[in-house]
């Protein structure tokens, strides 16, 4: 269990986010979404321990979260990834790993092991050897979401996964982070588009303003009313038939 | 060229240049004779021999260097003498000979001196930083710069109080010159070179994970911050080290490196030694060079001139070949 409560931070003493609370549970995947500039990424970034938190607690699974080290218990996804140099594809996957952190560390068959999941999940064995530099955009996003999900850890956070992706390596991308949820882990994701987070995503985080509107599930959190005040857009809700699960279309 | 691949080989050339450089480095003499013709052993041993472990642990410590701080400084174009140590070291060395010229004419009078200007500017450029939590990359780099530009300004001034015959001493060091020393001369900076080498050497890691971005380096469990320090004293040392030796020899720490990547030599671990053993052979190359040029025409043209000038067009080449390849970078 991931418990944020009371949770202020922002960028040298201005505040960007206040006072947000959230009971996160194993096995969801969560979607934080808001206008540009609400504080998504902040929220992202404070739980990641990037930037400093000015008031509140991070709790996972009773224990705090700051001063601890947290490689284990998550990762991070940025939203972009300027790599500097052209590392392989399988050389990045591998600085995910704890080994490699120290020079004579060793790669273990457990790492190993989590590795070639990794990439028979995300589909990278055709790209393994390339220059990461030469990648598209779209391939290398999915690099770089492997690459955090490689790492291990019980809390995957990923800020804009989707961003720059086309629709079939979102919907795959989506896919992949609700199975890894599923196999009891906690996967948070700010997230752009509505009809995305209301298919793949079991709770939604609405902020607004660096403050919490609502934290739910779809259901209860993209209503019309919800969506209208926070983006002061009108939308129609929808139902699909097919799977049961809501739509948004904005109308005028 | 695909990163990762044929490393091995790649390792066992630069490995079979570096022995060959230091091979023509020893026996070939300042007239492009070889041994015998010229020298004896005591000569080669005694003068020749320490003038290319000079030049080698300058070409190392300058190539490594660069390796680390393009990681550190996450910039491709990151060179050792843009710290602002060197600085530091060749306005050390320019006091000694602005007041020592007058009292003795002693080599390590100005590799003291040099040396105390460059660990004197790592405490004052780690002052300077020391609210950054931890040096960040830009601050590191307009720090250094600053710092450049005002102590090259007091070389300046200082170079007004020199007398004209002491004068070309300051100009040829400042563009760098490998003395002839004895062995015991330059046993402790060699040393001290291979240590520190080393201990970035075990950086690398580190450093490949750090060029994914701060953000995913420090949610990997690394302190950012210090590991961006230690690369700081670490290169620091080594560069005042290497300038209080040769004085300033330019573009290797830019270009080595470099040239490595383009070779498809990407990741630090195999990057960083091999940038030592590459600088190495670059400069006891280019010395020879220097020497050979100072027997035929008896004019020795400083070792950053010949850098430079077989540098920067291999360089050009091997750079629009990348492009050609990639399409980009």
């Amino acid at each position: 269990m991931l418990r944020i409560s009371g949770l202020s931070a922002g960028y040298s003493e201005e505040f960007v986010i206040r006072d947000i609370c959230a009971d996160i549970s194993e096995n969801l995947f969560v979607g934080i979404i808001g206008r540009n500039g609400s504080g998504k990424s902040t929220l992202i970034r404070s739980v990641a321990g990037l930037i400093p938190m000015f008031k509140g607690e991070i709790l996972y699974n009773d224990i705090s979260l700051t001063g601890t080290d947290r490689t284990d218990i998550l990762s991070y996804v940025p939203q972009e990834t300027k790599v500097l140099f052209g590392f392989s594809v399988y050389e990045i996957l591998r600085m995910s790993q704890r080994s490699y952190g120290s020079f004579f560390g060793k790669f273990s068959q457990k790492e190993k092991r989590r590795l070639e999941e990794v990439i028979e999940r995300f589909e990278l064995k055709e790209i393994l050897k390339r220059n990461v530099l030469s990648l598209s955009g779209g391939e290398r996003r999915r690099v770089m979401v492997a690459r955090g999900v490689a790492q291990g850890s019980d809390i995957i956070l990923l800020d804009e996964p989707l961003s720059g992706l086309d629709i079939d390596n979102q919907v795959k991308v989506f896919q992949i982070l609700k199975e890894i949820s599923l196999e009891g882990k906690i996967v948070m994701a700010s997230v752009h588009d509505l009809n995305m987070a209301a298919q793949f995503c079991d709770r939604i985080l609405l902020i607004d303003k660096g403050r919490l509107v609502k934290f739910g599930t779809i259901e209860e959190v993209l209503t019309y009313s919800n969506i209208k005040n926070t983006f002061g857009i009108d939308v129609y809700v929808g139902v699909n038939e097919i799977n049961g699960k809501r739509f948004l279309i904005p109308f005028r | 060229m695909n990163s990762g691949r044929y490393t091995g080989l790649k390792i066992f050339l630069i490995l079979i240049i570096f022995i060959i450089s230091v091979f023509l480095g020893v026996f070939f003499g300042s007239t492009g004779s070889i041994l015998g013709l010229d020298a004896g052993f005591g000569e080669l041993f005694n003068l020749r021999l320490p003038r290319v472990i000079a030049a080698l642990i300058t070409g190392g410590a300058l190539a490594i260097c660069g390796a680390a701080l393009q990681s550190v400084l996450e910039n491709p174009l990151a060179e050792p003498f843009l710290l602002g140590v060197s600085g530091g070291s060749v306005l050390g060395g320019t006091i000694w000979i602005v007041s020592g010229a007058f009292i003795s004419d002693s080599v390590f009078g100005i590799r003291f001196f040099s040396f105390s200007g460059a660990i004197g500017s790592i405490f004052l450029l780690l002052y300077i930083n020391r609210r950054q939590g931890g040096l960040s990359p830009v601050n590191m780099l307009l720090t250094g710069v600053i710092f450049n530009g005002f102590v090259s300004a007091l070389v300046t001034i200082f170079k007004a109080f020199i007398p004209p015959v002491k004068l070309q001493k300051v100009t040829l060091w400042l563009s760098g010159y490998i003395p002839y020393l004895s062995l015991n001369d330059i046993l402790l900076e060699t040393i001290v070179v291979l240590v520190i080498s080393f201990l970035l050497v075990l950086e690398s890691p580190r450093l490949n994970i750090l060029a994914l971005g701060e953000d995913i380096a420090r949610t990997s469990g690394i302190n950012v911050g210090y590991l961006r320090k230690r690369v700081f004293i670490y290169t620091s040392l080594l560069t005042g080290i290497v300038v209080s030796l040769t004085g300033l020899i330019g573009f290797v720490g830019l270009i080595i490196p470099q040239m490595l990547r383009f070779a498809g030599i990407i990741n630090n671990r195999y990057l960083l030694p091999l940038s030592f053993f590459a600088g190495g052979a670059f400069v006891v190359l280019s010395d020879l060079l220097s020497r050979v040029m100072s027997g035929l025409y008896s004019f020795e043209p400083p070792i950053s001139a010949i850098t430079a000038v077989i540098g920067c067009p291999v360089f050009v080449i091997l750079l629009r070949d990348y492009y050609r390849e990639r399409g980009g970078v």
